[in-house]
């Protein structure tokens, strides 16, 4: 794989090659030429795996919310329907500045600049101390104790709690966290499953401290929805989900 | 005061609409060069047929994604709309449905016995529906565009603004980046 900033020709090229062998697209020879390299390339068949999940991934989930939209079509009336479509252009609709508008426009923009940065300092120290203020309301209950069940999912853990308590590698630990998040929130059952409140706990508060409150409000949005109702968990993400608001 | 909450079929539709809007808009200013409230107005009519049309069956035969089949009607709606103005624009010139043949379940398939661990099949696609669901700008529109809608790169290019050479580049480096967090996922599940 090439480095983040160069794309080179060949995975260019690859990567038409591929879409038009999954479209049915290639001559004999030349399906024959690209199944013989994918034998030998190993670089080519881990992208041509990889584009054939994507493909198949967006063919099951497009097809979902197609028939979730038809049947929202067949249970709607024309009033309601024509009120959204309303709402919807009428929200993008641009407004043309005028020139003489121009020197007024700026003259504010600079005074909101002003004020904008302190807000955003303002905002940066709610959001972090928040992060801060509800860290340490779960330590004890999340502390691991599996014994010998899987040491090493204990392990790690202990390790990234313990990250977002100290505040400590951040960018690594929310990484790590957001992986493990959505292995625990999956419909099939694995090692992660059981942890998944802890794992959104702090995914959610190391995001906080990371001063990211978008992601934070993502992941408890989605943490309210997968806890018991009433439970703790459940109930201090509310609670926080409303401060961050 | 009772606020009326929006329903679960207002909510899908709405969501669909604001998606739809901006690839709609972008399509009629670009091919048609017609102003805001014509835009607006197709966009509408568009919708309510889009319903009737989901109430008559005929969403049942549908071969296309949705989204390509709506962009159909906004079309329709549009050289409509010309034709009764008499416009002067060449109607029949039209940018955008160069659309490609749709991605073959077999080749797919094939594709997928390359994997090196074939155990847990059902745990990794979950895994890479998860990540499809919630991809950032401008992989959602690329990928979406071009595995879904199967849009071409030039299709693609003009829907966004930007050059062929662009999407292209841009398109594998989302696809990169699906490949390694799909990669580490499912290292995490092994």
């Amino acid at each position: 794989m090439s480095d983040n900033n160069m794309v080179t020709d060949k995975e260019l090229q690859n990567d038409e090659r591929i879409s038009a062998y999954l479209r049915g697209e290639m001559t004999a020879d030349e399906e024959a030429a690209f199944k013989k390299e994918l034998e030998t390339d190993e670089e080519l068949r881990s992208q041509a795996n990889a584009v054939a999940h994507l493909a198949k991934a967006m063919r099951q989930v497009g097809e979902k919310q197609d028939e979730d939209i038809k049947e929202a079509l067949l249970s709607s009336d024309e009033e309601s329907v024509r009120k959204i479509a309303a709402e919807v252009t009428h929200k993008a609709k641009v407004i043309p500045l005028r020139r003489r508008l121009v020197k007024i426009v700026s003259l504010a923009a600079c005074v909101l600049l002003l004020v904008g940065v302190g807000f955003q300092y303002y905002n940066f120290r709610t959001i972090t101390g928040l992060g801060d203020e509800f860290g340490s309301v779960f330590v004890s209950e999340q502390s691991i104790s599996r014994g010998a069940e899987n040491e090493t999912v204990a392990k790690e853990l202990t390790s990234l709690y313990v990250n977002v308590q100290n505040g400590k590698d951040l960018d690594a630990t929310i990484k790590r966290l957001s992986v493990l998040w959505e292995l625990s929130t999956m419909d099939t059952f694995n090692d992660y499953t059981n942890e998944a409140p802890y794992i959104g706990w702090n995914l959610a508060i190391a995001n906080l401290k990371n001063n990211d409150k978008d992601a934070a409000k993502g992941v408890l949005t989605r943490l309210i929805s997968k806890t018991e109702e009433g439970s703790a968990v459940n109930v201090k993400a509310k609670e926080l989900l409303e401060k961050i608001k | 005061m009772t606020i009326q909450m929006p329903t679960y079929s207002e909510k899908v539709l709405n969501q669909f609409a604001q998606k739809e809007w901006g690839k709609v808009q972008t399509f009629l200013k670009k091919q048609y060069t017609l102003p805001d409230d014509d835009c607006n107005d197709i966009f509408q009519e568009s919708f309510i047929i889009l319903m009737k049309n989901a109430k008559e069956g005929k969403l049942k035969d549908m071969t296309s994604s949705l989204s390509t089949y709506f962009l159909g009607i906004c079309r329709n709606k549009a050289r409509e709309l010309l034709r009764s103005k008499k416009h002067g624009v060449n109607i029949d010139d039209d940018y955008t449905f160069d659309a490609m043949s749709d991605v073959k379940d077999e080749k797919i398939n094939n594709l997928l016995t390359l994997d090196s661990a074939k155990s847990l099949i059902e745990q990794k696609e979950a895994l890479a529906r998860q990540i499809v669901h919630d991809l950032p700008k401008p992989c959602n529109e690329l990928l979406w565009g071009f595995f879904r809608d199967n849009y071409s790169l030039q299709t693609l290019a003009n829907m966004l603004s930007k050059t062929v050479g662009y999407v292209k580049v841009t398109k594998h480096r989302c696809q990169e980046k699906f490949r390694k967090r799909y990669g580490d996922l499912v290292k995490a599940l092994l």
